[in-house]
C-alpha cells in the first residue's frame, strides 16, 4: 500500500484535473470523490491537495474563485482552463503508454508471450473514465 | 463552524506570516475541514472521532505555509541585481566621460575631447536606460480585497510610460550638458549658452506630456513651451532682460489657473 500511494502521488495533479473536467469543485468535494472512486483505498492529505492546487494555478491549468457561502468559511472553488484540459489529455496519454510498457515488462517471466497479453489488457482498461478506475 | 476545528487551525497558523496567500490557505483549509467534519457526523460518526479523523488527514501544512509565503520573490531579484549592475556601469561611464572631456580640453584637443567624451557618456546613458527597462519591481501583494490595497498594488507598479519617461529624461539632460559645454567652448558665448537649459525645460515638458498617463499635463507643457519661446523672442528683440523673466511668473499663474478650472469642472 505505501508503494501504491507513492506511485499515485506522482499523478495527483492529473487526478485533480480529471475531477474538474465536468464541473467546478472545491477541496473537500474533490478529495471525497477520490476516496469514493478508489473505494476508500486512497485519499489525499490536505497539504498535498493544496500544494497541487497551487502548482496547477501557477501553471495556468486551473483558476480559483471564492464561493458566497453565507454561513461559516467560504469555499474556494476551482475551474479547469482550456490549457488544463490539454495538460490532462497529455498526462492521460502518457500514463496509458507507461502502463502498457510496464505491463509488457512485468509479464516477461510469464508463460504466455507479452505480444498476446498486451492487447488484452489494453482492451480491459479502455472504458475507464478519466483513466483512473478501481480495477 | 466547529469551534474545535477553528482553534486547531488557528494554532497551526499562529506563527504564520500575515500575508494574503497565507490567510487564503487558512480559510480554504478551515472550510474543507468543516465540510469533512459535517459529512462524517452526518454519516453517524461520534463528534470526537470525526474531529480526530479530520485532523489526521491534514498532512504537512507547515511546510506548505512557508512555501506559500515565500513564493514569487526569488524569481524577481535576478532582474533587479542586473539592473543595479547596469546603473553602476552607467554612472561610472558618465563620470569617466566627463573627466576625459576636461583632461583632453586641458591638452588643447577640443574636437577629440567632445567626440570621445560624448561617445562614452552616451554609452553610460544607454546602460542606464537598459537597466531601467529590465528592472521589474516586485509587485505589491494585496493583503485583502479592500480598495486601499487595490490602489497600493496599482501604484507600486510603475507603468511602461513612467519607465520610458525616466529613460528619455536622463538621455535629454546628458545631451544638453554635452551641447552646453561643446557650444560654449566652441563659441565662447557663455553669457547666452545657458539658455540651452531653458530649451531643456521645454523639451522635458514635451517628454512628460508624451509619456504621460494623464492628458492634462499636455496643457502645462504647452504653456511653458510658449513662455520660453516668448521670453527668448522678447528678450532678444527688446534687450530688456531685466524684466522679461516676469513672463515665467505669468506662465506659472496661467498654469495654476488652468488647473483650477479643470478641477472645478470635474466637480
Amino acid at each position: 500500500m505505501p508503494i501504491t500511494a507513492e506511485l499515485i502521488r506522482g499523478h495527483t495533479e492529473a487526478i485533480i484535473l480529471s475531477h474538474l473536467l465536468s464541473r467546478d469543485s472545491y477541496g473537500y468535494e474533490i478529495n471525497k470523490s477520490i476516496q469514493e472512486r478508489s473505494a476508500g483505498r486512497y485519499e489525499l492529505k490536505e497539504a498535498t491537495l493544496y500544494g497541487a492546487f497551487r502548482r496547477l494555478e501557477e501553471s495556468g491549468c486551473i483558476q480559483s474563485y471564492w464561493g458566497d457561502e453565507q454561513t461559516g468559511a467560504r469555499r474556494r472553488y476551482y475551474r479547469i482552463t482550456p490549457q488544463g484540459r490539454q495538460t490532462f489529455m497529455q498526462s492521460r496519454e502518457e500514463w496509458r503508454e507507461t502502463r502498457k510498457l510496464i505491463d509488457l515488462l512485468l509479464s516477461a517471466g510469464e508463460t504466455d508471450t507479452p505480444d498476446t497479453r498486451a492487447p488484452d489488457q489494453q482492451h480491459g482498461a479502455s472504458p475507464a473514465q478519466g483513466g483512473y478506475s478501481n480495477e | 463552524m466547529n469551534e474545535q476545528i477553528l482553534h486547531y487551525v488557528d494554532a497551526i497558523f499562529q506563527n504564520a506570516p500575515e500575508k494574503r496567500r497565507v490567510s487564503e490557505l487558512r480559510e480554504e483549509l478551515l472550510s474543507n475541514m468543516n465540510d469533512k467534519y459535517a459529512d462524517l457526523v452526518a454519516q453517524g460518526r461520534e463528534p470526537n472521532d470525526a474531529f480526530g479523523e479530520v485532523t489526521a488527514g491534514i498532512g504537512d501544512i507547515e511546510s506548505l505555509i512557508s512555501e506559500v509565503s515565500e513564493g514569487g520573490i526569488a524569481d524577481e531579484s535576478g532582474g533587479r541585481n542586473r539592473a543595479i549592475l547596469l546603473y553602476a556601469l552607467g554612472a561610472g561611464l558618465v563620470i569617466v566621460g566627463v573627466l576625459m572631456f576636461f583632461m583632453l580640453m586641458g591638452l588643447g584637443l577640443d574636437i577629440p575631447a567632445t567626440v570621445l567624451s560624448a561617445v562614452i557618456v552616451c554609452l553610460g546613458v544607454a546602460s542606464f536606460i537598459y537597466g531601467s527597462s529590465i528592472k521589474q519591481p516586485v509587485p505589491y501583494q494585496k493583503e485583502d480585497d479592500s480598495f486601499v490595497e487595490e490602489y497600493k498594488q496599482k501604484y507600486s507598479q510603475p507603468s511602461r510610460n513612467t519607465r520610458l519617461r525616466g529613460a528619455a529624461t536622463s538621455l535629454l539632460w546628458v545631451i544638453l550638458v554635452i551641447c552646453y559645454f561643446a557650444i560654449s567652448i566652441g563659441t565662447d558665448y557663455w553669457e547666452h549658452t545657458w539658455l540651452i537649459f531653458l530649451v531643456g525645460v521645454v523639451l522635458q515638458q514635451v517628454i512628460n506630456a508624451v509619456f504621460s498617463d494623464k492628458k492634462h499635463s499636455l496643457t502645462s507643457g504647452m504653456i511653458y513651451t510658449s513662455a520660453v519661446l516668448l521670453y527668448l523672442i522678447l528678450s532678444f528683440g527688446t534687450d530688456r532682460w531685466d524684466i522679461t523673466w516676469l513672463i515665467f511668473l505669468a506662465a506659472v499663474a496661467v498654469e495654476q489657473g488652468v488647473k483650477f478650472v479643470r478641477i472645478w469642472r470635474e466637480k
